[in-house]
């Protein structure tokens, strides 16, 4: 009987045990969220301006420079971004326009590029990032051969590429 | 006669330790959990335009998410919301917490999880109560939203677990 008793007490208490341990039960929400691409540049000042008026001597017109900044975010993946200059229309004959870009952290610059009305990479290899007021140079060199050429504009269009 | 005093004994004892136990045999809380949430990030959650990131934090209406705890033995029943992520597609930098922004309604009673708790990988005591309690309203909160969230849509799970406590 005494058996019988504890063995009855013994399951009573794992009953109990048992109806604590496992007494759970769960539902479940889906979270659902989209990243969309972001693909963000902007040139600070609208225009700058190259005047060469200006020599030593015996050597050719001094270049003219101008700078402005540019800010940049993209989500992009690692190295997956670059950035392209073009101008609307090439250059006259005897005068070079370049840009000079400082990349973004972990991108790379490809310093000072002959501008063209054909795309050339400026900035490489950018990552996802968002930063701004980051230099940008714009230099203008002169040829005598180009003689007095008179003020004119052009149009520089920056863009934000897959690499 | 001693034999049936003594199955009387053993009965006896189960009954005091089921009710010790806080539970009633054979009584399994439910809980049920409604309304998903989903969202879209884009430019327009920069914070400033080009040159800045994204907004880090965003987070879901105040009923986003309605919990049902039933099926209690009764008002002095007691229970504990756990909770936890799982992920399908997800990314390191993104984090879930949730937080419960209104006590429901029923005879018994609830409290905790009224500041944001974190959803991880492993169960977290959310908030506790007795009894049933109906349409317990929880905020969900993502963070860690930047741009080196590369795009794509990310999908987790949130697992509202109910323990007999």
């Amino acid at each position: 009987m005494k058996r019988a008793t504890s063995l009855l007490f013994a399951l009573a208490l794992m009953g109990v045990l048992a109806g604590t341990a496992f007494a759970a039960a769960s539902d479940t929400i889906t979270v659902n969220y989209e990243v969309q691409a972001i693909n963000e540049l902007n040139i600070d000042d609208a225009s700058v301006t190259l005047t060469v008026n200006s020599a030593t001597a015996g050597a050719v017109p001094d270049q003219a420079s101008d700078a402005t900044t540019y800010d940049i975010t993209t989500n992009c993946a690692a190295d997956a971004k670059k950035i392209t200059g073009a101008l609307n229309t090439t250059m006259p004959g005897g005068l070079t326009l370049k840009a000079n870009m400082t990349a973004p952290t972990g991108a790379t610059s490809a310093g000072a590029t002959t501008l063209t009305d054909v795309a050339a990479n400026l900035v490489t290899l950018i990552d996802g990032v968002a930063e701004a007021n980051i230099a940008l140079a714009f230099t203008l060199d002169a040829t005598i051969a180009a003689g007095v050429v008179g003020a004119a504009s052009k149009t520089c269009t920056l863009t934000l590429t897959n690499t | 006669m001693r034999q049936m005093r003594g199955l009387g004994l053993v009965f006896a004892a189960w009954v005091l330790l089921g009710l010790a136990g806080g539970c009633a045999w054979g009584v399994q809380a439910d809980i049920t959990a409604t309304g998903n949430w989903s969202g879209t990030i884009d430019s327009s959650h920069l914070t400033g335009g080009a040159g800045t990131d994204l907004i880090s934090i965003h987070t879901s209406g105040s009923e986003q998410v309605s919990i049902t705890i039933s099926n209690t033995a009764g008002d002095w029943d007691f229970w504990r919301v756990d909770v936890r992520k799982s992920d399908t597609n997800w990314h390191a930098d993104l984090a879930l917490s949730v937080r419960r922004t209104s006590p429901g309604s029923g005879t018994g009673s609830i409290s905790g999880g009224t500041d944001y708790v974190a959803a991880g990988d492993l169960d977290t005591a959310f908030f506790n109560g007795r009894g049933d309690r109906t349409d317990v309203y929880v905020k969900l909160q993502l963070s860690g939203v930047s741009v080196q969230v590369v795009p794509d849509t990310y999908s987790a799970s949130i697992v509202f677990t109910v323990v007999d406590t």
